[in-house]
């Protein structure tokens, strides 16, 4: 950061962007170029899909790639690039759900924390430390066998157990916005708690979820993949890349795209959410 | 306004107490830190009365005492001759502001300045909605900036114009009496000016109490009609301004006062060193209060 500043002071006035800053903001438009292609993607899957993504052709099973199949067929002769176009939404649309879940519940309760003090911070960061001492999957599990399978208990069990990272970034950033004037010029001015709260603290501390959520998601999507692996995650026909990626690896060494094409659209989605989140927490930082 | 000679505030026997952490029982009593050991103060309406004293000397504890945001060991903090609990209600909150000493940490850096101002005339309806608009302006106007940095985020604004908006702050809520604590020490020495003169005209136009809390002598000179000398949680001497600075009586006081840096002097008349403060009091050892 600190070479970045020197840079910029020496600058001479009314010299083009700095160097470093238009770098960051080229990461800004990559990140949200492939962000963007796969909520496009995910919206416009019927439309883009060359074939129905449940329609079997047993007979042209494990199909190579080629023109009428570009990503090959799989070991039901489904058609692998319309099963992926389609996996997105499922997996974008849990990933987000599951992460703003989360998020929401996580902010609330970390503003809460970081700003009653004492007994109610007690009781939440103890909670918090509860939580994250169990091992992550397990708590998925159990939740999973108490909610029954189905898209709303995932998103359900993986709020409940990723609520605490959001709740700790919170709370430590309302520690330090408390202790600034103008939290106390607010409440000097005779507003309430819950004004103060959601207007004066909550803008300089929600930003501090927003980018831990962009990474957030593709752990929540890996989640997803690996609870569809062991069973319990998005049921059999529907197409979801962990689901995916589980069939495919019994043709790994004859047939390695199958795999290979969801992976590999779990990895670029995680590059452009990556990349997002680094330009935001610039932003933040400025 | 109620009459004048009930002053707008008004401190009798004030007394802030801090426990320090980390004992129980009977050392708890043992270490308990004074402040402000039984503060008399009156500020009438219109006046501007200095509050000097070196750091930890408890400055800052009695202008959050008389604010609201400690509430006092012993002690009452009298408004218009009636005594507010430690829970102020809104009302009596908004009677009392205070101005911070650092501009920057003191305005929300997500508000337009706007937004800031007209969030207090809504909340204590103090102008119909109609008017909220042209009642930013006017408060702008009144510490001496334009009605463009109504929508200017304060990272935009300079420390004096932070300064001047966290007066406006202050001055929307209509208050009978402003606590200014340090609110020039952060600024550069051309911006101090402007700053006091806006806070002098104020006091001349609304007729505003002021309680400047400063260790500033120079200033405290240039614009206090009273000053009262803190020194460990009391008030050593309290005097018109000039009385102070041609006769200082208490010892501190004149201690205080051969501090003043003199770019032309005689070395002679800077502080004994090696000397305690001798005083009557009972100091309370070990001073360190935090003084905001």
């Amino acid at each position: 950061m600190s070479t970045v500043e020197t840079a910029i002071v020496a600058e001479p006035a009314g010299a083009e962007e700095p160097r470093g800053r238009r770098r960051r903001s080229v990461a800004l438009i990559v990140g949200t170029s492939i962000v963007g292609t796969y909520i496009l993607a995910a919206v416009l899957a019927p439309w883009l899909a060359p074939y129905d993504p449940l329609a079997q052709d047993v007979p042209n099973a494990l199909a190579a790639p080629s023109g009428s199949h570009p990503l090959g067929t799989d070991h039901l002769g489904r058609d692998v690039l319309s099963r992926l176009l389609h996996g997105s939404r499922v997996d974008l649309l849990l990933g987000m759900a599951a992460a703003g879940a989360a998020g929401v519940l996580g902010t609330v309760l970390g503003l809460v924390a970081g700003y009653a003090g004492r007994s109610v911070d007690v009781v939440v960061t103890r909670v918090m430390d509860v939580v994250q001492a169990l091992p992550g999957i397990v708590l998925l599990l159990v939740l999973l066998l108490v909610l029954g399978p189905g898209a709303g208990s995932i998103i359900a069990a993986l709020a409940l157990t990723g609520w605490v990272a959001y709740a700790r970034l919170v709370r430590a950033s309302v520690l330090v916005v408390r202790d600034q004037d103008f939290t106390s010029a607010a409440r000097l001015a005779g507003l309430g708690h819950p004004r103060v709260l959601f207007r004066h603290v909550l803008p300089n501390v929600w930003i501090q979820g927003v980018i831990y959520m962009t990474s957030d998601i593709v752990i929540i999507i890996g989640a997803i993949a690996a609870l569809g692996y062991l069973g319990i995650g998005i049921q059999a026909p529907t197409p979801e890349w962990g689901q995916m990626i589980y069939d495919g690896q019994a043709f790994l060494a004859s047939h390695w795209w199958l795999s290979a094409a969801p992976g590999l659209a779990i990895v670029v989605l995680g590059l452009g959410l990556a990349l997002v989140s680094d330009a935001l927490t610039d932003r933040a930082r400025r | 306004m109620s009459s004048n000679d009930v002053p707008p505030i008004e401190l009798r026997g004030l007394r802030k107490e801090f426990r320090l952490p980390g004992l129980r029982g009977r050392a708890r009593a043992a270490r308990t830190q004074v402040a402000v050991a039984g503060v008399d103060l009156t500020v009438s309406r219109g006046e501007i009365v200095g509050l000097v004293g070196e750091s930890g000397c408890g400055k800052s504890t009695l202008a959050r005492c008389v604010v609201g945001m400690y509430s006092p060991t012993a002690g009452e903090v009298l408004l218009d001759g009636h005594p507010v609990g430690t829970r102020r209600s809104s009302a009596d909150r908004r009677r009392v502001q205070m101005v911070f000493q650092d501009p920057a940490s003191a305005l929300n850096p997500a508000l337009r300045v706007r937004d800031m101002l007209a969030e207090l005339l809504r909340v204590h309806r103090l102008v119909p909605s109609s008017d909220i608009a042209g009642r930013c302006a006017e408060l702008l106007e009144s510490v001496g900036l334009d009605a463009g940095f109504l929508d200017v985020f304060p990272h935009a604004l300079s420390g004096g114009q932070r300064q001047r908006v966290n007066i406006a702050r202050a001055l929307a809520l209509e208050p009978d009496v402003v606590v200014a604590d340090e609110v020039v020490s952060a600024l550069d020495v051309s911006v101090q000016a402007a700053v006091l003169n806006v806070l002098l005209d104020l006091r001349a136009r609304l007729g505003l109490s002021i309680l400047f809390i400063s260790h500033n002598l120079a200033v405290v000179r240039q614009v206090c009609d009273r000053v009262a000398v803190m020194y460990a949680g009391e008030i050593v001497e309290l005097a018109d301004v000039d009385t102070l600075f041609a006769e200082p009586r208490h010892d501190y006081t004149r201690r205080l006062l051969a501090a003043i840096p003199r770019i032309s002097g005689d070395h002679a008349q800077s502080v004994p060193s090696g000397q305690s403060v001798p005083s009557g009091q009972s100091v309370p050892s070990g001073q360190s209060v935090p003084s905001g």
